[in-house]
């Protein structure tokens, strides 16, 4: 075997944690050609998913739809995996439609390790990053717990939950980074050594019971869909039978049993001492925050098909066990449940982001980069994403190539990133569509027109992938080309249709597009009318209709948020130099000019998203720009453009 | 039991309480489970129910195939969720399985049969009047008519990769050090149990050594004239296998050293001469190889997942069992409290199944014995 010496192992990039962000950084890296090592604690818990038992959801499916149109394998391993699949918000706005898809844990996990074990260049071992080697604000390597030493210039941390890690119920707690496995207590200090500031979070997994000991019919039940397609924009899932989820209610019982223990809550007792999620609350401190509330929902979800454990979410808790019992059956079809894995909360070391680059390398330690928990995030989809953009710039900076970057007008992945970076996090972040400013953009089902060209150019897409989106996008083109130019005119039949689908009759003739923007007109219906009347508008699969429906509809809207990018581009993707000295602008606050030096932020949008800095601000930071003569740039090359 | 907060945790009670869900713990709550009695089986990692963890390797327990296959007292599920995931050299008593698809299936089936699962890391352990009393991490605290101890080497566990040491049975399990020191207090006298385990690869190297010879390993299943692989309710991922490219195919590829062992190759330890040494396959979602101990002087050029390591826990009282028979037993360590498995001798994969199953038998008798006598009153 290979000496534990300075010169024992050699990568081109380093992953430290196979966890969903770890498992995308090693993949994208490895794809684009570079030498990489995925060390992670345990080879026998790849992609494990220690909480909910699901991909996506409003905001986080868009994530995963917009990592799979980069080549990222998020999107095609539910694909494989899920038990339960759903379109959410089909009856509201395209905005806020996303999918969201049960996962048989166990199988997500192997359909990972099956990918990750078929990937060229790319090693997987078994070990605890517990050192990092960094000499004049540079990574030279990394050393493992065992001793032995990886030389890499590139390292991607994604620790996740272990950092530090501990383990809580109730005035209980035992160092872990999830029940059971041992936490990884080595690499924070090293960390820390190396001018990385840390903080201490925490978040919480709801009680485990057992599915045959529900009783169903005092639920409601959530089934699946039968739909044509999952997350992924390249394979069509296989068909598979699906299994429910049900729904019921906490009651006023469940209520008074939890305000009766709350002075045992980890939270109250100090027990826990880091931050925790506002927007995934534990029952606790939902029934503290909404004292009006009288029930709150809990989704009852298989956690795979070979297996009778159901997760109960909304019931998230770190009470003591023997309470979280009295919880459970005090609350409608859940009396006799009987539970299998208590609810924990776990706390952990997370890097504090303002401390990274919009491409998520550290600002202190160069070619250190971090994603997923360990950025301050929760959730599987935020992780992921992070991995994606971090494996690729890792994989870009170990060849000296100018990192990616995506814009907040291009991605959920490039708000994720910005909100991090720009703003910090003061409890575990989670996505929602309300984050972003161009939402009706950046929909779930134009993900693959917006990123595919990335994905491509950066070697993570098949020239061939890239064509089958291109031929789409000509595709609507022709289609509301045609109907943009076609004119009906009543010949009896058409107002008689239009009067049944509950909208105007029309008097004048008019375009095909211009009834496709009444919300009542349905395109397929409109195709048959046109053909009815001796049109032939030719035949079209369902990815063209849906987009070519969505932009007759929205179109007002969609126009709007293009001419606000378009206005705002100069500004915001305007960059700023990397050694711009911030300290020395004259005219600003004192509190700006402190944050700008500490944040360095990479444009001008950045910097003005920064608390503290004004607009008048900008202004003068504008005005030092063009005198610091890095004109010839009108927009950044910062941020990446197709 | 208070929780230091004023309130009240009732201990929950069962008949027995199986502490570890390893190879013998899920065959002995699965066992008693099958036979009708009341059984909760606690376990600190029930995502990885059942599994063989240190290697694919599923040696005899001596007395060859016929003895594991007989298993005249083996519950039905018990064995298919052994060898419907088992690849056999056919002929030989031996076999290679593929630890993660048996440990979906035992999870499957323990739940199945009505055994009680908790998720749960034994901490404290004491007398009661009910029988025993188990505490955990969290607080909770269980008692049995029976206790049964099956937490394999994490009773004092450590392991050591080159020079250092580290604690944990193995890398990342946290050692069960609250529970080795209630039982010591109890007066509980133990021996110190050792056994190597050896490196994975990543991928086969390059070239294969010339004194390996490629060899076939089919279903198990099929050798037992019944089951087939693949039969799961779910179609499971793939590694990049060469010959056992679709998972449930005829046959996968292994590696094989002659035998006897390779002159002068440290291939042995702790091992008898019938066990194969070689390269086997992992299981069918990795692409991982185990290489038997002492080989992997002998196998460069291939990145290492795993590194191999020594392993040091402790075992009940007395040498280890050398006797065939006695390695498959299981013992009564104080009234009412037994171990089976490793924690009792047993040193492989197989003697610590049968171990499990034998442990079942001695505490069904036990309690029925018990209820026979307190039916009259
Ligand atoms: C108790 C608990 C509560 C949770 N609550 C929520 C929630 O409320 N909402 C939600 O969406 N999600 C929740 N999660 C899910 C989850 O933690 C994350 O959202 C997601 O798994 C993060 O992915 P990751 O890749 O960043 O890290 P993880 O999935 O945690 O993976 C980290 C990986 O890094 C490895 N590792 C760590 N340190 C080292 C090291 N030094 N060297 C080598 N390898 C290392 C580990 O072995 C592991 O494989 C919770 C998880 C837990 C355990
Ligand atoms: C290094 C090594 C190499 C080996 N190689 C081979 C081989 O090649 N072939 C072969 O046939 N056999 C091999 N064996 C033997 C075989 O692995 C064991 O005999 C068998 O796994 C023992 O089964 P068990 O049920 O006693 O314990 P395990 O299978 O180890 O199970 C112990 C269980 O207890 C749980 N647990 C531990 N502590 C607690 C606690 N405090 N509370 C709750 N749960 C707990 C663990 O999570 C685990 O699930 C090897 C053993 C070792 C140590």
């Amino acid at each position: 075997m290979k000496k534990a010496s300075k010169e024992g192992l050699q990568y081109e990039v380093v992953v430290a944690g196979g966890g969903h962000a770890g498992v995308e950084a090693a993949l994208a890296s490895s794809r684009m050609g570079r030498r990489t090592a995925l060390v992670t604690l345990s080879v026998d818990k790849i992609a494990l998913m220690p909480c909910n038992p699901a991909i996506g959801g409003v905001g986080k499916g868009q994530l995963t739809r917009e990592i799979d149109a980069l080549g990222g394998e998020q999107g095609r391993n539910i694909d494989k995996a899920y038990i339960q699949i759903k379109m959410l918000n089909t009856s509201k706005g395209p905005a806020v439609r996303a999918l969201r898809a049960q996962a048989d844990k166990r199988l997500y996990e192997d359909s990972m390790k099956a990918v990750l074990s078929a990937t060229a260049n790319l090693e997987i071992i078994e070990g605890e990053v517990a050192r990092v080697d960094v000499s004049r604000e540079t990574l030279r390597g990394l050393w493992l717990h065992d001793g032995r030493y990886l030389a890499t210039r590139t390292f991607v941390l994604a620790s996740g939950t272990f950092l530090r890690g501990k383990v809580i119920v109730g005035n209980c707690s035992y160092p872990a980074g999830r029940v059971g496995e041992l936490p990884a207590n080595h690499l924070s200090r090293s960390l820390e050594e190396a001018g990385i500031a840390l903080g201490r979070f925490q978040s919480a997994t709801p009680p485990r019971v057992d599915g045959r000991t529900i009783d169903p019919s005092k639920m409601i039940v959530q089934p699946g869909e039968e739909l044509r397609g999952g997350f992924s924009h390249w394979e069509t899932p296989a068909p598979r039978t699906q299994v429910p989820c049900y729904l019921t209610y906490t009651s006023a019982n469940t209520h008074q049993t939890v305000s009766e223990h709350l002075h045992l809550s980890p939270l109250k007792s100090g027990t826990v001492s880091g931050k925790g999620p506002r927007y995934c609350p534990s029952i606790d401190r939902k029934i503290i925050n909404f004292p009006e509330k009288d029930r709150h929902p809990v989704f009852v979800e298989p956690e795979g098909a070979t297996t009778h454990e159901v997760y109960l979410q909304g019931l998230t808790t770190s009470l003591p066990v023997h309470v979280q019992e009295l919880i459970i059956s005090a609350t409608p079809g859940l009396e006799r449940a009987r539970l299998i894995r208590p609810g924990y909360a776990v706390e952990y070391d997370y890097l504090i982001p303002e401390q990274l680059t919009l491409w998520l390398e550290s600002k202190t330690v160069s070619g250190l980069f971090s994603a997923g928990q360990v950025n301050g995030t929760s959730g599987y989809e935020e992780a992921a994403a992070q991995g994606l953009i971090a494996g690729i710039n890792a994989a870009l900076s170990a060849r000296g190539v100018e990192p990616f970057i995506l814009g907040r007008d291009q991605a959920y992945i490039g708000v994720l990133i910005d909100d991090l970076v720009t703003k910090g996090v003061d409890e575990p972040y989670r996505m929602f569509t309300s984050r972003a400013e161009y939402r009706l953009l950046l929909r779930h089902d134009n993900a693959d027109e917006r990123l595919a060209e990335f994905g491509q150019r950066l070697g993570l897409l098949e020239e061939a992938q890239l064509q089958a989106v291109e031929n789409r996008r000509h595709q609507v083109g022709e289609l509301q080309a045609f109907l943009d130019s076609t004119t009906l005119r009543d010949d009896g039949q058409l107002n008689a249709e239009l009067e049944s689908m509950g909208t105007s009759p029309i008097s004048e003739p008019q375009t095909a597009g211009q009834l496709l923007r009444r919300p009542q007109v349905a395109l397929l219906d409109l195709m048959r009318m046109l053909e009815a009347s001796g049109h032939s508008p030719g035949r079209y699969d369902e990815k063209v209709l849906e987009q070519v429906e969505i932009r007759a509809r929205y179109d007002g809207y969609i126009q709007r948020q293009l001419a606000e990018i378009r206005r705002h581009r100069a500004t915001e993707h305007r960059a700023i130099p990397p050694g711009f000295a911030f300290d020395s602008i004259e005219g600003i606050t004192v509190e700006a000019r402190d944050k700008l030096t500490r944040l360095r932020p990479a444009t001008l949008g950045q910097a003005s998203r920064i608390a503290g800095v004004s607009p008048a601000d900008i202004s003068v930071l504008l005005l030092h720009l063009h005198r610091a003569g890095s004109e010839g740039a009108g927009t950044s090359a910062a941020i990446s453009q197709p | 039991m208070e929780d230091g907060s004023g309130a009240k945790a009732h201990a929950s009670h069962s008949s027995v309480l199986v502490v570890g869900g390893g190879v013998s713990g899920t065959a002995c709550a699965g066992t008693l489970a099958s036979r009708g009695l009341d059984v909760r089986l606690l376990s600190g990692a029930l995502d990885s129910l059942g599994v063989a963890e240190y290697s694919p390797c599923f040696l005899p327990a001596g007395a060859g195939e016929e003895r594991l296959l007989l298993g005249s007292k083996e519950p039905a599920g018990l064995g298919r969720a052994w060898f419907e995931n088992m690849w056999a050299l056919p002929g030989a008593s031996w076999g290679v399985v593929d630890r993660r698809r048996v440990s979906i299936r035992l999870k499957e089936w323990v739940e199945e049969i009505g055994v009680e699962l908790r998720q749960g890391l034994a901490t404290t352990i004491a007398r009661v009047p009910q029988g025993w009393l188990v505490g955990t991490a969290f607080g909770e605290s269980f008692t049995a008519e029976v206790a049964v101890l099956s937490v394999g080497l994490s009773l004092g566990g450590h392991h050591l990769i080159g020079e250092r040491e580290f604690p944990g049975a193995r890398i990342g399990e946290v050692p069960s050090e609250g529970l080795l020191q209630a039982l010591k207090a109890h007066g509980a006298v133990f021996d110190t149990g050792e056994e190597r385990v050896g490196p994975r690869l990543w991928r086969l190297p390059d070239s294969i050594p010339p004194f390996l010879r490629r060899v076939q390993l089919r279903p198990a299943g099929t050798l037992r004239g019944g089951a087939k692989p693949g039969t799961s309710r779910l179609a499971f991922g793939r590694g990049p296998r060469t010959a056992g490219d679709q998972y449930g195919a005829e046959y996968l590829e292994a590696w094989l050293a002659p035998t006897p062992p390779l002159a002068g190759a440290d291939v042995a330890v702790g091992q008898t001469s019938e066990c194969p040494v070689g390269l086997f396959p992992d299981g069918a979602a990795t692409g991982e190889w185990y290489v038997s101990p002492g080989l992997e002087q002998q196998v460069v050029g291939a990145p290492l997942s795993r590194r191999g390591y020594v392993v040091r826990g402790l075992v009940f009282g007395g040498e280890q069992a050398q006797d065939t028979q006695e390695r498959c037993a299981t013992r009564e360590v104080m009234e009412g409290l037994w171990a089976t498995g490793w924690l009792a001798g047993a040193g492989h994969t197989s003697a610590s199944l049968l171990s499990g199953i034998a442990c079942a038998d001695a505490v069904e008798r036990v309690i029925r014995q018990r209820d026979g006598r307190r039916a009259p009153r």
